[in-house]
């Protein structure tokens, strides 16, 4: 037996040092990314005021179709159509696609709305559930609701929303987001100063918990009591504000949120619309595109801008949490491995090494290795097996550049969007920031390994999330 | 040990960094909502000043900042129009915006450039319009372009070759902004952007961003033009529905010949344009040939070419009927629908 313990004591060692370095190397991946996000930030455009961006645009905006996808939304439905029925862009029209509910979405939306049964004459260019009904009333002629028989996912709904726009371009969001009245005209704006070149644009989500909302907008900013929604906001800063912000600067966006995106239409149908075999559709979308336009050469844009904010909630208890970073992670999973020959592959030149790359590391390795290090560093420690003070240094160095980051994405937050009106939030921000790496973190890997779990045993539901709602004025 | 206590140090380096920056952004927000609140009240001031009875730059810039007595002036100035909008243009001169404005177009950051390119388009003097051309070359395409439309807005833009060639229109820019810069130049001096279209050196975006500009101003004489252009437009070329576009914005017959060509093209977005085309400007000639599309496999086509159909009055709604009856099933579910969609008979 004795024979043994040096021998396990090596392998170990090997297994520690390889988490800690994996946890190091994606610590580098950030620091690229910030500072990529700082570059971002210096060169970005002028915050211009609605007024103006509207007397700029409003001979040259293009129709925009936004898709809501509703599933048994009795409850919020009303609201969240009313304020999207109620944006500032010039012309735009709001596709309500009723996925099969369970409940009384669509009687809601008949009686709020007045809307009766039309036909308009469209295409099936992507793949979806049969549409049962269309309804439309001429009091909102901006609406028409799009009755669907349920396509087991959220994919199929936004699928049956592409088949009915007639506008060029088109908004996806989930149907708890709550866009800022602003939100279209701002995130247009790569489509109107490139419009040849742009595919996709990707706006800022953020967390609406402990919010005031009036009739879908926000009204009141303030932060969640719940400390899962708190933490989740630091994770949503460094999320947008630093990766997404630092990949669009390097021409690198792999994700425009399914929450909050603008896409081509032309470009969406070539691709197929959204996938139904995967619960990451918004980044295989994303992902077929770049593929598309480099295997045709031809020159193209996919990018985010900051300043459209919408709002989301956010799940407040650790099964929600869990269950959606566990799909998540199996999303990534889904789409890394369905394209993962272009990983390394010139011909997708920054898409195929550099971006892909940090998603193997990130997102595939990444998990197994942090988990493994979380579980066997201390355990062998403990039983005194390891007695490796440089692993311990090291460890700390890559928690407390988790806090870093932390720190630099505030920075971004305070110069760029601002959206915390006190000084007493931000304070309570910073101080989640740190917490985070104590006990969350871990946390999070732990789904991410269940992520990986559920992407072997080929799970494909998305899960039920319990809603709170918003907290109304 | 050396280094074990290099990778210590660095975590405390780091940790220290960190809380120093938690500090220090806690502590630029308490100061910063300060200064936003005492802005607040000045802006208040400013705004007084602004609406007194005359104010004057001295009295302002006593008091207030340059930047307060521009934003604010310039938030005022966009809110109105007509001779109100004259009158607070004088009065933020009288504050020194303009002047303050074009010290910042010249030696500000881009955003700041950027900024004040699009504000000074609502001063209309002389020493503007001359900085606002030498921001025509500005190393950022955004402050060129801002300034070539507040020159524009102006009726001062420089001849439009000028700004073709400064701007690197066609090539460096292809902004769907040209347009309104375009339509801004149009009001003045049309034959400018008329030329654009005519001359076989000038890039195809920007001939397109040409048509569809002039298009908007419903001048019919430049029907014959644009549909020579689309005539001679290769059927690949991406320009060419835009030009069947700008035709159809412009409506008028005189561009049959156009129409009809392009509904014998290859491409399909030709030929979806030139249906279009078809059923606004109302060529009853058409009607056969947006039958016959109404079978073809493009679902946009024969949306389009089902519209049009509608359109071209009582015989060619005829056809469209007929069709529905005795097409071929994919021409009958598209005029079926078109009709009930325009509440017509099914």
């Amino acid at each position: 037996m004795s024979q043994w313990i040096p021998m396990l004591t090596h392998v170990v060692e090997a297994i520690s040092i390889i988490a800690i370095v994996s946890m190091l190397v994606q610590s580098l991946i950030y620091t690229v990314q910030l500072l990529f996000a700082g570059l971002a930030l210096k060169n970005r455009p002028p915050t211009t005021r609605v007024a103006q961006l509207w007397q700029r645009y409003v001979d040259v905006a293009p129709p925009i179709s936004i898709i809501a996808p509703a599933y048994n939304e009795e409850a919020t439905i009303v609201e969240s159509v009313n304020a999207l029925l109620a944006l500032h862009y010039p012309e735009y029209e709001v596709l309500v696609v009723n996925d099969g509910s369970r409940d009384r979405t669509l009687e809601v939306l008949q009686q709020a709305f007045e809307v009766v049964p039309v036909e308009r004459y469209h295409d099936l260019p992507v793949e979806h559930a049969p549409i049962r009904g269309l309804y439309a009333s001429p009091k909102f002629p901006r609406l028409l609701v799009i009755d669907k028989e349920n396509g087991g996912g959220k994919a199929d709904a936004m699928n049956a929303g592409i088949s009915l726009t007639r506008s060029p371009l088109f908004c996806v969001i989930d149907a708890d987001t709550l866009l800022e009245p602003d939100a279209l005209i701002r995130v247009v704006r790569p489509f109107i100063e490139e419009p040849q070149e742009t595919v996709g644009v990707g706006g800022t989500i953020r967390i609406a918990n402990g919010c005031t909302v009036d009739h879908g907008r926000i009204v009141d900013v303030r932060l969640p009591r719940n400390f899962l929604a708190l933490v989740q906001i630091v994770e949503y800063l460094r999320a947008f504000l630093m990766g997404r912000l630092g990949l669009s600067q390097m021409g690198c966006v792999l994700i425009v949120s399914g929450a909050f995106g603008l896409f081509k239409r032309t470009t969406a149908v070539e691709v197929g619309g959204f996938s139904h075999n995967t619960v990451g559709e918004d980044m295989e979308m994303v992902v077929k595109m770049h593929r598309l336009m480099r295997d045709r050469g031809q020159p193209y844009r996919i990018t985010y801008i900051a300043e459209p904010v919408s709002w989301t909630e956010a799940p407040e208890n650790l099964r929600d949490l869990g269950n959606q970073r566990a799909r998540w992670q199996r999303g990534t999973l889904e789409v890394f491995f369905k394209h993962k020959d272009m990983l390394l592959n010139p011909k997708y030149g920054r898409i195929g090494m550099y971006a892909m790359t940090t998603v193997f590391i990130v997102d595939v390795v990444g998990p197994l290795f942090e988990t493994l290090g979380l579980i066997i560093i201390p355990l062998f420690w403990a039983l005194g097996m390891l007695s490796a003070p440089y692993l311990l240094a090291l460890t700390a160095v890559a928690f407390i550049f988790g806090v870093f980051l932390s720190t630099a994405t505030l920075i971004l937050e305070e110069i760029e969007l601002r959206r915390f009106p006190k000084a007493r939030h931000l304070a309570i921000i910073a101080f989640v920031a740190v917490l985070e790496n104590f006990g969350y973190r871990q946390l999070c890997s732990f789904w991410r390994l269940r992520g990986w779990w559920e992407f072997l045993r080929k799970k494909k539901s998305w899960g039920a999330m319990s809603r709170k709602g918003f907290q109304s004025s | 040990m050396k280094v074990l206590n290099s990778i210590w140090f660095t975590s405390l380096f780091m940790a220290m960094v960190s809380v120093g920056i938690l500090l220090l952004l806690v502590f630029l927000r308490l100061f910063s909502t300060f200064i936003v609140r005492r802005r607040a009240r000045r802006r208040k001031d400013v705004v007084r000043l602004f609406l007194g009875d005359e104010p004057s730059a001295s009295a302002g810039q006593a008091r207030y900042s340059k930047d307060l007595i521009t934003a604010v002036s310039m938030e005022m100035i966009q809110m109105v129009r007509g001779e109100e909008k004259e009158r607070f243009v004088n009065r933020a001169r009288l504050l020194g915006v303009d002047k303050h404005l074009r010290g910042r177009l010249r030696l500000g950051g881009p955003r700041a450039r950027l900024e004040s390119a699009e504000a000074l388009g609502a001063f209309h003097d002389e020493t503007t319009f001359e900085r606002l051309r030498v921001a025509l070359d500005d190393s950022s395409p955004d402050v060129r372009l801002a300034a070539a439309l507040s020159l524009a807005a102006a009726h001062q833009a420089p001849d439009v070759a000028h700004v073709v060639e400064r701007l690197r229109l066609g090539t460096e820019e292809d902004s769907l902004l040209v347009v309104s810069l375009f339509r801004s130049i149009a009001e003045d001096r049309p034959e400018q952007i008329r030329n654009l279209i005519e001359d076989p050196a000038v890039e195809p975006l920007v001939k397109a961003a040409a048509v569809e500009a002039l298009a908007g101003t419903g001048d019919y004489t430049l029907v014959p033009s644009i549909s020579a252009l689309a005539v001679a437009a290769d059927s690949n070329d991406p320009t060419l529905p835009r030009y069947l576009r700008a035709l159809a914005a412009l409506g008028h017959p005189a561009a049959a010949e156009a129409v009809v060509d392009g509904l014998q093209r290859d491409n399909v977005n030709v030929l979806i344009a030139a249906a279009r085309t078809a059923g606004t400007i109302g060529l009853t000639d058409c009607a056969p040939r947006l039958a016959e599309l109404l079978e073809h496999e493009n679902w946009w086509l024969r949306f389009r070419a089902g519209e049009a159909l509608l359109r071209l009055g009582p015989v060619a709604r005829e056809t469209l009927m007929q069709k529905a009856v005795d097409g071929s099933p994919r021409a009958q579910e598209a005029a079926l629908a078109i009709l009930a969609e325009q509440g017509g008979p099914r």
